[in-house]
């Protein structure tokens, strides 16, 4: 909504002052006014002709107003018309699903139910969500979705099924959401999905879903006195597909536990064969998921084995000790500056990467470096580059078809980094469609937006503060070649953003200023986007850093060889076995995934001691994998090996449940709410216990500049005639007072 | 009446000369008005504020800012004509102060082989191993180049002393140096001036890339006496430039 217009006069915008700062301006237009004072009443001090006194002092104010109008023209009075306003706020619709699946709707000893406990918790909360979101449309899940004119409904509750489709069912809200997307999905449930389906990865696929089309989840809990029996198991084991010779791998578990009273179990990590004590993890009463994490030395190339035993649980993974394979480094240089040739130098010896540069630069083609390129690759041709790094490319280079293919290209698995050394650099991001694949929203041009900030070559470089988080050690702390302090970014300028993205990870802030968000500036954040990440440095730390930097030091390149090869994780091409599960259900068909780069036959045998081996069956493949079907029928620790037609091969190990299979409905399973509250982190929702989320909160939109209307007051032709009818009156006077 | 009692001779002004007088005014008038439009369309055409610039070096040699005049120009050019966001001003290190030199990532020079304090040297070394860029130019007036031959050979020597493993390599016409940009033949300078060795540039190949170049075209001299020069000279120095940037 547009407030009424405000006027100002604006000076020294533009002639030979403009840039000045303001008061230097007035001071030598001042200085220049009392020089022209004296010099006028010198002037005609002394005449060659007696003057009556009146005449001497009017023609002085004659030439003196002269000089006054000339110096009032150096001023170049501009009137400026702004109008300001709040962009109109158009409410997004909110779907809400409800789980009535038979663990939400069995009644415990109370006669309470889950279902009853989470519609409690959603009366509390949905008075703010129909303030904030429009429509409200309602839908009941179990086996399958189905949608329901409200939350209460009777006929809701006989939804068909003995199991619960919930990731399913969040997918396919997700994949038929109106025009414009849902503002958020909120789901009443426990957390509990009994579809059969791998969960972790099904948890993976809809986070993937919700943050493509920019979607919070929002999950009610319910809970009730239900109870189930103790128990403790692998949930996830993880490991990089490959590793560098002479690195540290790092070795992820998750485990899961419901217990009556906390309790604490040795863990054993085998390394190839060798045996090391790996401590112990501490189970808590209650469920509760519990992550362990361990670094093993990858030293010659080969491959690794690591097995992990914690009670009667176990899991085994390989790691392939290996050079990199060299990935594509698309630089495109927006405003050139010395980056590309420091960062060309920093990466020089790391032949994980190999740097191909676009310069703007109108370079004849004679002159152009073979590898150097004048443009931005059609979109086709991005796919053979792991990584995109914009450095300083201001929005209005790209035009906004090759932004969305861009971001296409990152939602398929693409890396995009954008170095954003000023405020300059942000100029045009804001609701571009490159600021959709971005970690980041950026301000928009207007009050308090953006304003760059003059650099100069005697700045002084500031380090930046890292976050105290996981994800800054994991990718930057298990180097012991340089600390964390000496890999932190140097820098002179910041680029501001607005805030981060919900589902964006702030790796490292400004050590003092503060950001809109209320924390200090972002300096560094990255965020998963579709299959793809992307991240945003929103300082000039590269090429100062690199010259500020001892010559000995490594802190600059092993910051950069971190970021990239962390970045491109999960770009690696060999083939390999796709997050197989670390357990599977007895009788049941399962799914194995092999990613990678596979052409030609592949071959995949699970094998167990005292049993026949037997092959799996291969599917269709899907889009980034080729599928192999598996239904086992003896319970063990079983081994699967893939190989390929030139002989080479790859394994994961499989506990099969002896135990039926969970499936079917877990009246006494207690509700998931680990699980549930990671899927709402992920997407940047949260868990709803009562209060209203922050985002939920109406705030009125801040006033952006909507126009601005310039006009210059200093060029009119009636001051150019008054200042020359006065000149003109003072040369008549003179002439008929006889002074000429 | 004596000369004492004639009255003082009045100022003589016909009417014509007062008419061009009081015209030749209002176009001046006319002219400052239009002035600050003119810069405002020119200010509007500046590229974004400069991110940085080079520096000359601070040597012993009492000749170290001759034609520092230039540099403001060069830069001026190459910001103009290349779009290239340089720093107009013009700034001088010392080679004493490591910090100093650090904060330009290219730093000219017209005699290195004055500098022979160790540390000093020391820290162009350092300057050089971290990526920074030397441009060496040789100038035409004999008090400060007496001898080319003499100035390419101590640099040459100091040069291999500083950055030992470096080689140097004469740039031929071919080399992008000479065509990034502009198109630009040495062989124009040699109506220019008459030196004792054969124009040329120089580059010193450290690690794989060149860490700095040794001039004897004596590119940052010889403007005033031919504009010309001027022109071939620019467009060499924004080559130069631009070719440390991309490269």
């Amino acid at each position: 909504m547009a407030m009424p217009p405000v006027e100002e006069i604006s000076w020294f915008s533009a002639g030979g002052f403009a840039g000045w700062p303001e008061d230097a301006a007035w001071r030598t237009l001042a200085v220049a006014g009392a020089i022209g004072l004296v010099l006028v009443v010198v002037s005609y001090r002394h005449l060659l002709v007696a003057v009556p006194p009146w005449r001497r002092s009017f023609l002085c104010l004659l030439r003196l107003a002269l000089w006054l109008g000339l110096l009032l023209l150096l001023t170049a009075p501009t009137r400026i018309e702004r109008t300001y306003g709040r962009p109109e706020r158009h409410p997004r619709p909110l779907a809400i699903l409800v789980d009535r699946s038979d663990s939400m709707t069995e009644r415990d000893n109370r006669q309470q139910r889950r279902l009853d406990d989470a519609l409690a918790q959603w009366q509390r909360v949905e008075p703010a969500a129909r303030k904030t979101f429009a429509p409200v449309t309602s839908y009941a899940f179990a086996q399958g979705l189905t949608p329901i004119p409200d939350l209460a409904a009777p006929g809701a509750s006989t939804i068909p099924g003995d199991r619960t489709d919930l990731f399913s069912s969040l997918q396919d809200v997700l994949a038929h959401a109106p025009a414009g997307g849902w503002g958020g999905i909120v789901a009443l449930t426990d957390g509990l999905d009994t579809s059969g389906a791998d969960l972790a990865e099904a948890q993976n696929a809809t986070a993937r879903a919700a943050l493509t089309t920019g979607t919070p989840l929002f999950f009610v809990v319910g809970r009730n006195r239900a109870i189930e029996p103790a128990f403790f198991h692998l949930r996830e084991f993880n490991a990089p597909v490959r590793a560098e010779p002479h690195s540290l791998v790092r070795l992820d578990a998750v485990f899961e536990s419901y217990q009556t009273a906390a309790s604490t179990l040795p863990v054993q990590l085998t390394v190839t064969g060798k045996t090391r004590d790996a401590g112990s993890i501490r189970l808590e009463a209650g469920r509760h998921l519990e992550n362990w994490a361990v670094q093993g030395a990858a030293e010659q190339p080969g491959t690794l084995t690591f097995e992990l035993q914690a009670g009667a649980e176990k899991a085994r993974t390989e790691v392939k000790v290996a050079s990199p394979h060299a990935n594509g480094i698309l630089y495109v240089q927006g405003v050139l500056d010395w980056d590309y040739r420091f960062l060309a130098d920093i990466l020089k010896r790391n032949q994980g990467f190999t740097l191909t540069p676009v310069f703007a630069f109108p370079f004849p083609p004679t002159a152009r470096p073979p590898s150097v390129l004048s443009e931005l690759p059609s979109p086709e041709q991005l796919s053979s580059f792991g990584v995109i790094v914009l450095a300083n490319v201001p929005a209005r280079q790209i035009p906004p078809d090759r932004q969305a293919a861009i971001s296409r290209w990152v939602n398929d698995g693409g890396v995009l980094i954008c170095l954003m050394p000023n405020d300059a650099a942000t100029r045009g991001f804001s609701g571009s469609e490159l600021e959709k694949a971005l970690p980041v929203v950026f301000r928009p041009a207007g009050p308090g937006g953006i304003s760059p900030t003059p650099e100069t070559p005697h700045a002084k470089l500031t380090p930046a503060t890292w976050e105290t988080s996981p994800r800054t050690q994991e990718i930057f702390g298990a180097n012991p070649e340089a600390s964390l302090a000496d890999q932190a970014p140097r820098f002179t300028t910041v680029a501001h953003v607005e805030r981060a993205k919900p589902g964006a990870e702030v790796l490292a802030r400004h050590p003092s200023e503060a950001g809109r968000d209320g924390a200090r500036a972002i300096l560094l954040a990255i965020q998963r986007y579709g299959r793809g990440e992307s991240a945003v440095l929103a300082t000039d730390a590269l090429w100062r850093w690199r010259l500020d930097q001892p010559s000995a030091n490594r802190g600059i390149e092993l910051f950069w060889g971190n970021l990239f090869t962390w970045l491109l994780r999960d770009r690696d091409t060999e083939f390999h076995f796709e997050h197989p599960p670390v357990r599977a259900p007895i009788d049941q068909d399962m799914a194995l995934h092999v990613g990678g780069t596979v052409k030609g036959p592949l071959r995949l045998e699970a094998t167990l001691t005292g049993q026949p081996a037997a092959e799996l069956t291969e599917l269709p493949a899907d889009e980034t994998s080729r599928v192999f079907r598996w239904h086992p029928s003896v319970a063990g620790f079983w081994q699967i090996e893939a190989k390929d037609e030139r002989g080479d091969t790859i394994h994961c190990w499989l506990n099969i449940d002896p135990a039926p299979a969970k499936r079917g409905e877990l009246p006494a399973a207690a509700p998931d709410e680990q699980r549930l509250r990671t899927l709402a982190a992920q997407t940047g929702g949260a868990l709803l216990d009562g209060s209203v989320p922050a985002a939920w909160q109406q705030k009125p939109p801040p006033i952006q500049l909507l126009s601005e209307r310039r006009e210059s007051l200093w060029h009119r032709e009636g001051i150019f005639a008054a200042l020359l009818g006065i000149y003109g009156v003072e040369m008549l006077l003179r002439r008929r007072w006889r002074l000429l | 009446m004596c000369h004492h009692c004639l009255p003082p001779s009045l100022p003589s002004t016909t009417r014509r000369s007062f008419l061009k007088n009081l015209a030749g005014t209002g176009a001046a008038v006319a002219l400052a008005g239009a002035m600050p439009r003119v810069l405002a369309a020119a200010a509007g055409s500046q590229t974004q504020p400069g991110h940085t610039g080079w520096a000359r070096l601070v040597t012993p040699s009492p000749n170290w800012k001759v034609h520092d005049g230039n540099d403001a120009t060069l830069a001026t050019y190459i910001r103009n004509t290349m779009s290239l966001p340089i720093d107009e001003a013009g700034y001088a290190v010392k080679p004493s102060n490591l910090d100093d030199l650090c904060r330009f990532p290219v730093i000219f020079t017209n005699d290195l082989a004055a500098v022979r304090n160790d540390r000093e040297l020391l820290n162009l070394r350092e300057y050089l191993y971290r990526g920074g860029f030397l441009y060496i130019d040789a100038c035409i007036n004999a008090p400060v180049t007496p001898s080319f031959t003499q100035f390419a050979d101590e640099h040459f020597t100091l040069l291999a002393r500083l950055l030992p493993g470096s080689q140097m390599r004469r740039l031929n016409a071919d080399h992008p140096i000479f065509h990034i940009h502009f198109n630009v033949d040495e062989r124009e300078l040699s109506e220019y001036f008459n030196i004792d060795r054969d124009p040329g540039i120089y580059a010193v190949i450290d690690d794989d890339r060149i860490v700095a170049l040794v001039s004897l075209d004596a590119l940052l001299c010889g403007w005033p006496q031919d504009p010309r020069k001027g022109g071939f000279s620019k467009k060499a120095v924004a080559n130069i430039y631009a070719y440390a940037v991309a490269h």
